[in-house]
């Protein structure tokens, strides 16, 4: 049993006061002198005590650490393409990092020479600790501590919604991202999560501009990268072990791809990228049609075929920022596209017409049921 | 498979390498929308938003609001020479100085039908810098313009989308 030396348990500890204790509460006046001064004192402090102590090796072979850090500089790169090439469909937004040379200097010093020290001192951790469940959740979660910016965390969960927001969007990836590092750590070294964390930050600082991709779309890119990351290199783990050919058959990354590739699918059909899309009916004024709980499937409409509705049609529209799914009860001017609606279980006809802008599509078919989880977290929200 | 993988790795370098030159040769024609927050160490947002001077204008229920990148309000001005003036915090709560780069959208939304209905900002400037832990207020005011136009019969409205584009100071 590998036992935990003091020089461990010196760094954690300076870990929890260094790096978030005290950033989070006497440093919280330091603004510009703790991130370009403070914290990189601190974490090359940490990473001194770790390089002198640790003196256990790795226990892998070379050319299979060579193999590992291929792969992640390989995905890593098709990420950052994958993310850029993004911006042509959604459009782009300027960095706020000045790009004056000293500026760059300065951010490479603050972000990603923080990150090197980072890595190498989870790499300690991971190395001089016994390799079990209790570990890496131990050492995943500090890092993620770590890397939480509390200053604008009470501020992102004023209420439910932003709580959420922030949930999917900042704390999930850098939960699973976390994860991934901590496991590149106890198997492979400091170096691929090293690599990993700072091509993605090299990019940010140097490059002028980021693609102007939605939070959810951000949060899923990442974590499906996160987790193909992942299969790919305890792949190569298990292969530099020399496990049996059918433990390694099973493994093979390759299984997985059919999964990814549902799962990218359906997060696009749920997300509206395609020309159909699920909605789920959150009031009972269409019953008999459909009912509360029930998901409609809707066809996106264009210009052209929003002058091809007709009365009787099923739409879905949008009136002060609430989405209504009524019929089409008569056409108020066909030529501007001006409609009166009603709901099927309602005994009047809405008060507000409803013009093409506000139109988004038209119901095709209704599923019994399945959206109940929606209301219930729509319900949660309100309350 | 070794020798693949260096393959693929230069491609990959090379395909990062011509999108930089594309960028470079292509910057004019790229959307551009503006200035992105979520990064690391910064954070400028906004912290409040309140009415100062209401004359002859009145706020919608539930306006103003504000969340960390924008503050909105809603007002009917009742007759010419009504106008609402709001008084906009911006902090900087990060750890990187800032400046102000651009502010946007005034001359837009004053270009735009009702052109009697006029847009204005005061109290920062262009290339104001905005430090680490500090604070700004921005002053907003919209008036209908009195210049002797005829009442409209129904209701008009008029949305301003005011951007103001903080970069990290030099």
């Amino acid at each position: 049993m590998k036992k935990i030396e003091l020089p461990t348990y010196i760094v954690y500890i300076l870990l929890l006061i260094f790096t978030i204790i005290l950033p989070n509460t006497i440093f919280l006046n330091f603004k510009k002198s703790y991130s370009l001064i403070i914290k990189p004192l601190i974490w090359t402090g940490l990473f001194t005590i770790s390089f002198i102590f640790n003196n256990r090796l790795l226990g892998i072979r070379k050319k299979d650490k060579t193999g590992i850090i291929k792969n992640v500089l390989i995905i890593t790169l098709t990420y950052i393409i994958i993310y850029y090439s993004l911006g042509l469909i959604f459009g782009f937004l300027k960095t706020p990092y000045s790009h004056s040379v000293l500026a760059i200097l300065e951010n490479l010093f603050s972000i990603v020479y923080v990150i090197i020290l980072q890595e190498y001192v989870r790499f300690f951790l991971t190395n001089k600790t016994k390799k079990n469940k209790l570990n890496f959740i131990l050492i995943t979660l500090t890092f993620v501590l770590i890397n939480i910016d509390f200053s604008i965390l009470v501020d992102n969960f004023k209420s439910l919604d932003l709580g959420f927001k922030y949930t999917c969007s900042t704390l999930l990836p850098l939960i699973v991202n976390n994860c991934l590092f901590t496991y590149f750590c106890t198997h492979s070294g400091f170096i691929p999560s090293t690599i990993y964390r700072t091509i993605i930050q090299l990019f940010f600082i140097v490059f002028p501009i980021v693609p102007d991709i939605d939070w959810f779309y951000q949060s899923i890119l990442e974590i499906i990268t996160a987790f193909i990351t992942f299969f790919i290199v305890s792949y190569n783990v298990l292969d530099s072990n020399k496990v049996s050919k059918r433990t390694l058959k099973k493994q093979n990354p390759i299984t997985v791809i059919p999964f990814v590739l549902v799962a990218i699918l359906l997060i696009c059909f749920v997300s509206g990228i395609f020309v159909v899309m699920p909605v789920a009916v959150m009031s009972n004024s269409m019953v008999p049609q459909f009912e509360r709980g029930d998901i409609v499937i809707m066809s996106k409409l264009k210009n052209k075929d929003i002058d091809n509705l007709k009365v009787g049609d099923i739409i879905l529209y949008k009136l002060n920022n609430q989405t209504i799914i009524h019929r089409i009860h008569s056409i108020v001017d066909s030529e501007k596209n001006i409609y009166i609606t009603k709901g099927d279980n309602n005994e009047i006809v809405d008060p507000e017409q409803v013009n093409s802008n506000q139109i988004i599509g038209k119901v095709i078919f209704s599923i019994p049921k399945i959206g109940y989880p929606s209301v219930w977290f729509n319900m949660l929200l309100s309350n | 498979m070794k020798d693949k993988r260096n393959i693929l790795i230069v491609a990959l370098l090379i395909s990062i390498l011509a999108m930089s030159i594309g960028y470079a040769a292509l910057a004019q024609q790229l959307v551009v929308k503006g200035t992105a927050n979520a990064v690391a160490n910064w954070n400028v947002k906004i912290t409040d938003i309140t009415p100062r001077a209401l004359t002859g204008a009145n706020l919608k229920e539930g306006t103003p609001t504000f969340n960390n990148t924008s503050a909105n309000f809603e007002v009917d001005l009742e007759y010419p020479g009504a106008n609402a003036t709001f008084d906009i915090t911006i902090e900087n709560a990060g750890r990187v100085d800032a400046i102000l780069d651009s502010i946007t959208g005034i001359a837009e939304a004053n270009a735009e039908s009702p052109e009697y209905i006029k847009y204005s900002i005061s109290g920062i400037n262009e290339k104001d810098s905005l430090d680490a832990d500090s604070k700004v207020i921005a002053t907003v005011t919209v008036i209908w313009e009195d210049d002797g136009q005829l009442i409209p019969e129904t209701s008009v409205s008029k949305t301003a989308t005011i951007n103001l584009n903080y970069i990290q100071a030099e």
